[in-house]
């Protein structure tokens, strides 16, 4: 068995040896440099954030520390219903019509931003993982 | 990785988009000949080797030099041949693999020996066609770059000891091909599938 697996290696590395690369098409190379042009970026317009670190950090602290603000609230009142009821919220349109949101849509859009938030990172880490050797 | 390489990648970092084609000229072969094995299409081929150094130019920020800078070029590339196998559903149907006894590889080695380099660069090349994808990659992988079983575990992404056996499986798939094309009564049929 290890003969015979011994002597097809032998074998197809005497055929490769006669192999040879196939040849990237004429221009090739220029084509790709015409791309990359298009999207190169100079020093001078490199990426930087819309939104600074340190902003960041003052929204996640801001966010935990309304949490906390009212999880003592919450225990302090003991009302345990009232806690997880949504605010409701009317537009007044033209004063003529008024535009409710009802609880349902409220629920249903606080599911999609939180879904949404977790989808990202997610997806961020399989295209990075992807890239990444 | 090379000081040579380090310093063309910083080049390409600090915006000098000339130094890339310095990088492209260096891999395009291996890239698109990956990719032609795999798609066993020109068009399709040069679109994704193209595809793949436009990858590499924009995620080059990503690359921390932990491996071979080729390493990570070829893992670019066979994972876009892959998405394009996947979105075509264009699959190569798997060789059977039988037995191949001494009788059979004497008569191969034989005849080899009796064919001119040329015709036999171009045995290969039409016999590697007919493989799976996967097969051709590990061989085109194997014997032009002459990368390790763990370089290119790095770039098919699975385990070394998988690998080795895959390659070896893929060495008796080509010379069951092999032997087809030699013995044109018994030649076989290896549809796309």
């Amino acid at each position: 068995m290890e003969q015979d697996e011994k002597r097809i290696t032998d074998l197809i590395n005497k055929l490769m040896e006669s192999d040879n690369l196939e040849k990237a098409p004429e221009g090739f190379t220029h084509s790709v440099m015409t791309e990359v042009e298009k999207f190169s970026k100079s020093p001078s317009i490199a990426y930087k954030p819309l939104i600074p670190k340190y902003v960041w950090w003052l929204i996640i602290l801001f966010f935990l520390g309304s949490i906390t603000y009212f999880n003592l609230n919450r225990s302090n009142t003991n009302n345990d219903s009232q806690f997880f009821v949504l605010p409701e919220f009317s537009f007044r349109l033209f004063d003529t019509s008024i535009l409710d949101f009802s609880a349902g849509l409220m629920y249903a859009m606080v599911f999609l931003v939180i879904m949404i938030c977790v989808q990202v990172p997610l997806v961020k880490q399989y295209y990075d993982k992807r890239l990444a050797v | 990785m090379t000081t040579n390489e380090h310093q063309l990648i910083e080049s390409i970092k600090n915006g000098e988009t000339k130094a890339f084609s310095i990088l492209v000229d260096r891999y395009k072969d291996l890239v698109y000949t990956l990719s032609l094995r795999m798609l066993k299409n020109k068009e399709e081929a040069e679109e994704v080797a193209q595809d793949t150094f436009i990858k590499v130019y924009k995620s080059l920020d990503k690359f921390k030099g932990d491996s071979k800078l080729s390493t990570w070029i070829y893992r670019v590339a066979y994972n876009a041949c892959l998405d394009t196998i996947k979105r075509n559903k264009k699959r190569i149907n798997d060789v059977a693999i039988d037995e191949i006894s001494f009788n059979k590889l004497d008569y191969i080695d034989n005849a080899l020996e009796n064919l001119i380099k040329q015709e036999r660069s171009q045995l290969i090349k039409e016999c590697i066609d007919k493989l799976p994808e996967d097969s051709s990659a590990l061989l085109t992988l194997f014997y032009f770059e002459e990368f390790s079983l763990e370089e290119i575990s790095k770039i098919v992404n699975i385990e070394t000891n998988t690998v080795k056996v895959k390659l070896f499986r893929a060495r008796k798939k080509l010379a069951i091909i092999l032997e087809s094309y030699l013995q044109p009564q018994n030649r076989l049929t290896y549809g796309t599938g």
